[in-house]
């Protein structure tokens, strides 16, 4: 547990240096300033229905960008090398990176949520309810917190393509992906579209269930296996 | 066998990438305190070698051991007693301090003083603050010396550490290096296309070509390996060639056209050589004994060797 501490610290020093961290938290500022501007009519109801959801699936590119970017940015920089041949297991130097991207999408989820929030507020949005807020932030936490289990084949791709462009181009493939079969009926069999279906429909069936799971999952051993038996040549 | 009396052990160690053999049964064994060089062209295997005694690729066939432990990606412990710097990498947005506080807690020491101790020894003090990516060459390779260093290791893998330093920094570093083999009794292994510089450093070189170990010679025999011959020139070639045939002198033809001898005898005393020739009405234009330089010793090394493999 020590261990793990230590290497998380050395993991948060690398992600508050970065300008990726600061960047990140601007870049989705502006996009969600843009976006609020363009709610019509504005009240609260479309917000909460329409703008949050919207916020909400942003979790998908914020946390598979993060976690291609924590393990990615190892090879971009050559030090991958500096966390192999040390007297800490590489899975602790995995645990700790993972933990990482968890606490960073978190502080991201709240960012996200209050700085949506914050816009309603500014733009003057009419008929608030606590039980709307209350309504909608469940189901935004939710959906957001699934995306973030989602990101980990981001991991895993960035530490199979020694590098952070291949998990981005999957990215914008699974994006593109997420749209056109979100309006399929094959939506609750694509992993990326599951939380959509819960967001809407409020549950899911046991197969997309397993789905979400195995994805999520696979993406999670895969890094392991990878960090453990690849070659690091 | 794994045998702990020697710092470092290789033991018939087969690599392919591919269609590459990249290490065709390579053995070799470094004692405690040595410094060893490692020397070879570019790809000649030196850097799969490196890599290898770190864990970060595995062989195909053989062994490796340091410390007379296997090295083996799961024995985290083992990385304690080894330092490296394998490729010179840092966090480029992080000071100097902040690149070295990760590595000292990556090489798990609680010591924080570690960090100004390895920095006073590597002249970094003044850099302290500077973020990595506005290091000199020569300070990023200080850095990754440092980094190399932090943990006090028994065992230093260096692969071409003196790459793009200049003059002084390449022999700051090598009396670095000689302290702490001398001072610490810490194993250096260290790879380098450059023989020169290894000579001046290792207690023993090896060379490696086309993965394989074609020798290896100690430093203090260096300077008895290398080959000398009498370079011979006359007006008339011709005839210089017929007179050296006739007095049983053995000779080749360089690029330039002279006769070239490296038959002892013709070394060792050309005035005899010299007067035949002037007797014979050939006068010499030219007598230069040359010795070969470590470079040219090397070449004729590998070259010599890989005739006899074809």
């Amino acid at each position: 547990m020590k261990k793990v501490v230590s290497v998380m610290y050395c993991e948060c020093v690398k992600l508050l240096r970065s300008k990726v961290f600061w960047l990140a938290f601007a870049f989705f500022a502006v996009a969600l300033g843009v976006l609020a501007f363009g709610i019509k009519p504005r009240t609260w109801t479309v917000f909460f229905n329409n703008f949050l959801p919207l916020t909400g699936s942003m979790g998908l590119i914020v946390s598979f960008f993060i976690s291609a970017w924590v393990f990615g940015r190892e090879f971009s920089d050559k030090t991958n090398k500096d966390l192999i041949a040390k007297p800490v297991p590489r899975t602790t130097v995995v645990l700790s990176k993972f933990l990482i991207i968890a606490a960073w999408s978190l502080i991201f989820m709240v960012f996200l949520f209050l700085f949506s929030l914050a816009m309603g507020l500014a733009l003057g949005f009419s008929g608030f309810s606590t039980a709307l807020l209350l309504h909608a932030a469940a189901k935004f936490v939710v959906a957001f917190l699934l995306y973030i289990f989602l990101a980990t084949p981001g991991a895993f791709f960035a530490s199979l393509f020694k590098g952070i462009l291949a998990p981005i181009g999957i990215l914008f493939i699974v994006a593109i992906a997420s749209n056109i079969i979100g309006n399929s009926g094959a939506a609750p069999y694509f992993p990326w579209t599951i939380p959509t279906i819960l967001r809407v429909t409020g549950s899911l069936n046991p197969v997309s269930i397993v789905i979400l799971i195995a994805t999520g999952a696979a993406g999670l051993e895969g890094t392991f296996v990878w960090w453990r038996f690849a070659e690091q040549g | 066998m794994s045998d702990s009396s020697m710092a470092i052990q290789i033991e018939g160690v087969y690599k392919r990438f591919g269609d590459c053999l990249a290490l065709d049964d390579l053995s070799l064994h470094v004692g405690y305190g040595e410094i060893y060089g490692f020397l070879g062209l570019n790809g000649a295997g030196k850097s799969t070698t490196i890599k290898m005694l770190l864990g970060m690729i595995r062989p195909d066939a053989g062994d490796l051991y340091l410390t007379g432990e296997a090295v083996d990606a799961g024995n985290y412990a083992l990385w304690r007693k080894i330092g490296y710097l394998e490729e010179v990498a840092f966090y480029p947005d992080l000071t100097v301090a902040e690149n070295l506080e990760i590595a000292r807690r990556m090489q798990d020491i609680s010591d924080k003083a570690a960090i100004s101790r390895v920095t006073d020894q590597l002249k970094l003090t003044p850099y302290i603050n500077r973020k990595a990516k506005h290091l000199s060459f020569g300070n990023k390779q200080r850095l990754g010396l440092a980094k190399a260093l932090i943990h006090d290791p028994r065992i230093l893998i260096l692969d071409e550490p003196i790459n793009g330093l200049d003059p002084a920094g390449i022999v700051e570093i090598r009396e670095l290096i000689r302290g702490l083999a001398a001072d610490k009794g810490v194993t250096v292994f260290m790879s380098s296309h450059l023989l020169e510089e290894l000579s001046k450093l290792a207690t023993r070189v090896g060379i490696i070509h086309e993965g394989r170990l074609l020798e290896e010679v100690e430093a203090d025999q260096l300077e008895r390996e290398l080959e000398s011959f009498l370079i011979l020139d006359a007006k008339d070639r011709e005839a210089l060639r017929r007179t050296l045939t006739e007095g049983g002198y053995e000779f080749k033809i360089d690029p330039q056209g002279r006769a070239r001898l490296t038959d002892e005898r013709a070394v060792q005393s050309p005035e005899i050589l010299s007067e035949l020739l002037v007797r014979a009405g050939q006068p010499p234009t030219k007598v230069d004994v040359i010795t070969e330089n470590l470079e040219s010793y090397f070449l004729r090394k590998i070259s010599g060797k890989a005739e006899a493999r074809s």
